[in-house]
């Protein structure tokens, strides 16, 4: 008998008792938690930064406010333009990226998470890798909850994709929170308008 | 992990504090510990340094207060825990077909997946896949199964470099300690003791500000991920319908381990870490981190659906003692935890003991009622270290009854016990006055005399009495007014 087949001969021994799976269509009447109603305050209480901006110019003129133009700056995204190009580039290389701005699938009002999706990371590293991460997103993608995030796109389509709520982070130092644990040390996310 | 929202407040090195820095180190009574010293025996290690041990208490508390405050946000809190506990009880009565169904999904996606009974059947697979890849190189990010494994020792005897990427996890590797809790591994050490450690290892300069440490550890384990062969990390959720797994993480450590440079990434996960659907990550996504850490998120949350191009992802789904678990009748609803941690935050006997006092990998409630699963006589001591006061099941997000249980394997420990220990006598003495009616009634009566004047002798003979109020003894007994009312 293979070790699969015993473990699962075994689970079969198992006593756990018969419960029906709930109904999870309550959850769709949940709406965004108490004080989370202003994205903006949601996302500066994990960490991140929000701003409006009305076109890609915009955005760019405020890309170019805060960001030096001597860092590496990596984009995906339509009128903003890079100076570091990802092709062919090894793992030393691409930890060189100062700035990566990745469009973002869509925000999620109750905790300021932004699901980014493979085919929006240019290279699977980027979002964790870049020193700064910059996150730009339609202005009405955005969802209430997780419940209706995870309604935003199927699993078996993806290959890899990840919510993002704030810079990383740690506390394992004494429980004293710190920024930019291993991933970026600083995300600001763009609403733009379409 | 590691979590948080605000900075906390625990400044350790008052001036009050009469001994400094040499007083703070139980670095000593963590290497004497052994197998054999009970829980309570450890605790005292711990809190013969009070000042550590009292700062500890604080920090732990700090987490319980979070996480009150996160999920006191949501109206819908309870009803999410009922949605979480009957998912995972559902899970549990049809784990053989979710496995199954998982197994099929993840292989069709191109992910390899390997059995294994116990720890060594994984650190086994693990090693070979390793080997066959010719890693030497490996990081990881933190998973508890593979602490239960003591798979890091393994490799390291097999020539594989093994290094833990969690920031917690990296200073308890650099000290030699295992994770004094399950959020956040190393929260009994100070930023002093971390301090000397980076000192030691990384060549810093002395220094014991958080930010500056937090730095050094990022550069030094950037380096190890841009040119690490392979990498490895826990499972937090396996969704059956799609073959994805789930991992959380605050520091971003596991998805910069699969995707900065690693063409290998082995996942461990117990069987119990199924979940049937997608719509079903909401409802748990939503609970960890909030009743973990008061966040409202872990920063990442990321879904391994496939492995890129020219990589391989292998899972391992393993028993070591779940399946024997599973078919106890009284406990196998702890199969049900998401190891959130909000039990042992909330326990006040973990708080005053330390985590390094339970001798099972997982400490705290939860702890307690897993060890004795895996070997009753090992751990007999463990379900004991609780008041039994059921803050544990009132925070817990599925609903674990872990203080009943801990009752239920107090009485099995007793019973299953062949040796004739004073605790086995004293039990047996409760039952043999329960069982002779003249006896039951006379032990009443005197405990009631002993009841009514222990105001009194309390107070004089040890300070206990002080400031505790004692309740009213009804004049009769229970049984004299059933007797002398009740019948009539
Ligand atoms: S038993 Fe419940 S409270 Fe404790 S770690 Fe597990 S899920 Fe969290």
């Amino acid at each position: 008998m293979t070790t699969r087949e015993k473990i699962l001969n075994r689970i079969k021994k198992g006593v756990a008792p018969n419960v029906d799976l709930p109904d999870m269509s309550i959850a769709e009447s949940w709406i965004t938690p108490i004080n989370h109603h202003d994205l903006k305050l949601v996302l500066e209480s994990v960490g991140g930064d929000l701003q409006y901006v009305d076109s890609v110019e915009e955005l760019n003129y405020k890309l170019g406010d805060m960001f030096p133009e001597s860092l590496n700056i990596y984009s995906n995204v339509k009128g903003v333009d890079s100076n570091f190009s990802i092709k062919n580039k090894t793992a030393i290389e691409l930890a060189n990226i100062g700035v990566a701005v990745l469009n973002g699938d869509f925000i999620v009002e109750e905790n300021g998470a932004v699901f980014i999706s493979d085919k929006n990371m240019g290279l699977d590293s980027i979002p964790t890798i870049t020193e700064y991460l910059v996150m730009v997103i339609p202005k009405n993608n955005i969802v209430k909850t997780m419940h209706q995030a995870y309604k935003q796109f199927n699993l078996r389509e993806l290959r890899y994709g990840t919510f993002i709520s704030g810079p990383s982070k740690t506390a394992d130092i004494e429980s004293t929170l710190v920024f930019g644990a291993h991933g970026a040390k600083n995300l600001t996310v763009f609403m733009v308008n379409e | 992990m590691e979590p948080t929202q605000a900075k906390p407040q625990t400044k350790f090195n008052t001036k009050s504090e009469t001994k400094p820095k040499a007083n703070l180190k139980t670095k000593k009574i963590i290497k004497q510990q052994t197998q054999t010293q009970t829980h309570a025996q450890l605790a005292e290690g711990f809190l013969s340094n009070q000042l550590k041990a009292s700062w500890f208490n604080k920090s732990i508390w700090y987490q319980r207060d979070k996480r009150d405050v996160a999920t006191k946000k949501l109206n819908e809190w309870e009803t999410l825990r009922e949605l979480a506990s009957d998912i995972k009880a559902h899970t549990l009565s049809k784990l053989d077909e979710y496995l199954i169904e998982f197994e099929e999904k993840a292989t069709a996606n191109g992910i390899n997946i390997h059995w294994a009974s116990d720890d060594k059947e994984h650190n086994e697979i693990a090693t070979n896949l390793l080997k066959k890849h010719n890693a030497k190189k490996v990081v990881k990010s933190k998973s508890m199964l593979s602490e239960e494994c003591e798979l890091n020792h393994h490799l390291e005897n097999n020539g594989i470099e093994i290094i833990e990427s969690d920031l917690g996890e990296r200073i308890l590797q650099f000290s030699g300690e295992k994770p004094s809790h399950i959020v956040m591994p190393a929260i009994h050490k100070t930023k002093e003791e971390i301090g000397e450690l980076f000192e030691e290892k990384l060549n810093t300069k002395k220094s014991n500000d958080p930010v500056y440490l937090t730095q050094a550890a990022r550069l030094h384990l950037r380096e190890k991920f841009i040119n690490a062969d392979a990498s490895m990390s826990g499972v937090n959720f396996a969704v059956a319908e799609t073959g994805s797994f789930v991992l959380c993480t605050n520091e971003g450590n596991a998805d910069l381990g699969l995707t900065a440079n690693s063409k290998l990434h082995i996942a461990s996960m117990g069987i119990e870490k199924i979940i049937p659907k997608q719509e079903h990550l909401g409802v748990f996504v939503r609970m960890l981190a909030r009743n973990a850490t008061g966040q409202p998120i872990t920063t990442y949350t990321s879904h391994f659906t496939k492995p890129n191009k020219g990589s391989e992802i292998h899972i391992i789904i393993v028993d070591n003692n779940r399946t024997k678990l599973l078919a106890e009748e009284k406990f196998n609803s702890s199969l049900k935890c998401i190891r959130c941690a909000a039990c042992m935050n909330t326990c006040p006997v973990f708080k005053n003991s330390g985590g390094h006092s339970y001798n099972f990998v997982i400490p705290g409630p939860i702890g307690a009622i897993l060890a004795p699963a895996h070997d009753i006589k090992k751990y007999e001591d463990m379900p004991f270290a609780s008041t039994l006061c059921g803050s544990c099941s009132n925070v817990c997000p599925v609903k674990i009854n872990i203080h009943e249980q801990l009752y239920d394997w107090r009485q099995e420990i007793t019973q299953r016990k062949s040796s004739f220990t004073i605790k086995s006598i004293m039990m047996k003495g409760g039952a043999f006055v329960l069982s002779h009616t003249w006896m039951y009634r006379l032990f009443g009566k005197i405990g009631g005399f002993f009841v009514h004047n222990f105001r009194k002798i309390s107070t004089m003979a040890t300070p206990w009495g002080k400031g505790r109020e004692l309740p009213d003894v009804p004049k009769e007994s229970f049984k004299d007014w059933w007797d002398n009312n009740a019948k009539k």
